[in-house]
């Protein structure tokens, strides 16, 4: 599956408002509800990514996912493989449904690509 | 009046004996801006002047913070020293000041006098001979002799700072980068350490970042004119130095300059930092090499000879604006727009200007240029139209085509060009035209995310989200 089609599979997902997702080297596609604009899956994935950075190069490991919420947004982001995902709903989003159905998305494409 | 001028002006004054004109002007080149060295440097000589030592000598620490290597200000701080009858860092201070080579007659004599030494009677040490040879733009002999004064005395952050600077100028980076951490560490707001670590940055495809330093380097050095010392010796860079400022002096402080200002001018240390005059004793860092071109800096340690004729290309091409802006930078900032917009001189094309065919044209003489001779004709294909690629959107954005240029950038970063640097060029010189910006920051955004630069990706998405912000504003 290529990551518009991704994207378009974790958007019926429930809870879920807006996602963004990318494979290593390539470019974030999706969008998060319109917040942002076209920016806004670039610049959420960047920002993850820039933190994954930082703990790698601290030898922490990498990350396998993120979760933070503010007052009026959850954003899970997980990593498998090549394959990245950001997803943001409401705060009444399930997040582990969420993870769950992420995670079995994810490593279905990780599979295909194998 | 340039903060140069006016630190001329006031050491002028200091010179006349109007003491009261020397400390206006530098409290109100301080007041402007809090670190600025010549003001501090002729604060310290007030304060040195009234007896008051402890107040001389914490401004001379903030000028050794910022100029590790300024001879002057370790000269002051000698005869403080000795008027505090601290004998041993006297010398010390004094030492240094002599090492520094100072080109004022008076500073040498005033270190030697602390010294008990004639000039003839110096021993020739390794950091004299770092600094000479750095100054000859012989930066190999310079780190040799550097690394030997470094370890003879690890504390001397001037002597670190000319490792640093040969490094620099070698192009081994990595190494220049660590030596420079060193810098800091020791002197946290040295400017021309700053000044390569915003080079290096910016050279590894961060140049926001970069930038961002460069920036903050104006606070202490308004006038960038250890960057444009520097900076000026390189063929290409992609930072942009922003106009030398002007401050605002009060009428009381111009009248009873009585004119000196336009003497002051003309002595002004700013004449002195045009790359002109300062290229001769800062080579580049190519030409500091036997025969020095492009070609030869492949061979340098620390920077691979890929990287190199990456970089070729963006300087080669007439139509680049690497060429048409000042020592081959890129205009970044908002500022530099209007600059920036202006026509690019792309030669060949401006022959038949609505020509694409034109564009075509000279990417293949650019390409039988380029190309190795012994290319396989597939490769060779592919070779003319990459680069007719990226003419062709020099050309659009020359002809102001803006929806059309921006295609043709998408175009360019979704075929994921493995010349990673032409691409980085190409959209730097992008982000300079204001139609243009918004698109420019997000395709360099997913550019550098498809590179694996995700923190100059956040920093180029969040500078098109601010030009989204602006334009719907």
């Amino acid at each position: 599956m290529r990551a518009s089609e991704l994207h378009q599979v974790i958007g019926r997902l429930p809870g879920v408002t807006g996602s963004a997702v990318w494979k290593a080297g390539e470019i974030p596609t999706g969008d998060l509800g319109g917040r942002g604009g076209p920016v806004g899956p670039g610049l959420l994935s960047a920002s993850i990514a820039t933190m994954e950075q930082g703990v790698e190069t601290m030898g922490l490991g990498q990350i396998a996912e993120i979760w933070f919420v503010t007052e009026n947004t959850q954003c899970l982001a997980m990593r498998l493989g090549q394959w990245q995902a950001v997803v943001v709903g409401g705060l009444t989003m399930d997040v582990d449904s969420v993870r769950d159905g992420l995670t079995d998305l994810l490593a279905k494409n990780a599979e295909s690509d194998a | 009046m340039r903060p140069s001028e006016a630190a001329a002006l006031a050491r002028q004054a200091l010179a006349d004996g109007d003491s009261t004109l020397a400390r206006s002007v530098a409290e109100r080149l301080l007041a402007e801006f809090a670190n600025y060295p010549p003001a501090r440097l002729v604060r310290a000589l007030l304060a040195e002047q009234a007896n008051d030592t402890d107040a001389a000598l914490d401004d001379l620490r903030a000028v050794t913070s910022a100029e590790p290597t300024n001879a002057e200000a370790r000269a002051v701080q000698a005869r403080l020293f000795r008027r505090r009858g601290d004998t041993d860092r006297a010398r010390m201070a004094a030492r240094q000041a002599v090492e520094l080579i100072p080109r004022e007659p008076e500073v040498l004599e005033s270190a030697l006098e602390i010294l008990n030494l004639q000039a003839d009677s110096l021993d020739t040490s390794a950091a004299v001979l770092a600094r000479v040879h750095l100054n000859c733009g012989w930066p190999d002999l310079a780190e040799r002799h550097a690394r030997a004064a470094v370890s003879e005395s690890p504390e001397r952050v001037d002597v670190r700072l000319t490792l640093a600077e040969a490094l620099w100028r070698l192009g081994r980076l990595s190494a220049c980068e660590a030596e420079c951490r060193v810098v800091a560490d020791q002197a946290e707001e040295c400017v021309r350490a700053a000044v390569m670590r915003a080079h290096i940055l910016s050279e590894r495809g961060r140049t926001a970042e970069g930038q961002e330093l460069l920036d903050r380097i104006g606070r202490i050095d308004p006038e960038f004119r250890e960057a444009r010392e520097l900076l000026g010796t390189l063929e290409v860079h992609r930072l942009v130095l922003p106009d030398a400022v002007e401050i605002a002096m009060p009428p009381e402080v111009l009248r009873r300059s009585n004119g000196s200002v336009e003497a002051a001018a003309e002595r002004s240390p700013a004449d002195g930092i045009q790359p002109p005059a300062s290229l001769g004793a800062h080579p580049t860092p190519a030409e500091a090499q036997e025969g020095g071109g492009r070609e030869d800096r492949a061979e340098m340690p620390g920077e691979s000879a890929d990287q190199i004729q990456r970089s070729q290309p963006l300087e080669k091409l007439p139509g680049s604006q690497a060429q048409g802006v000042e020592a081959g930078r890129v205009p970044l900032t908002d500022e530099e727009v209007t600059v920036s917009t202006e026509p690019l001189s792309l030669d060949h094309v401006a022959e038949e200007p609505d020509s694409p065919a034109a564009a075509e044209t000279l990417a293949d003489d650019v390409a039988s240029e380029s190309a190795p001779e012994s290319v396989a004709p597939a490769d060779e294909a592919a070779a003319e139209t990459t680069f007719s690629t990226f003419d062709w959107a020099r050309h659009l954005i020359e002809q102001s085509e803006w929806t059309e240029a921006e295609r043709v950038l998408t175009d360019i970063v979704t075929a994921n060009e493995p010349d990673v640097s032409r691409v980085d060029g190409l959209l730097l010189e992008a982000v300079a035209h204001r139609e243009l910006r918004g698109p420019a920051w997000k395709l360099l955004g997913d550019h550098y995310m498809q590179t694996d630069r995700p923190q100059a990706a956040a920093d180029a998405y969040l500078r098109a989200a601010n030009v989204a912000g602006r334009t719907a504003q």
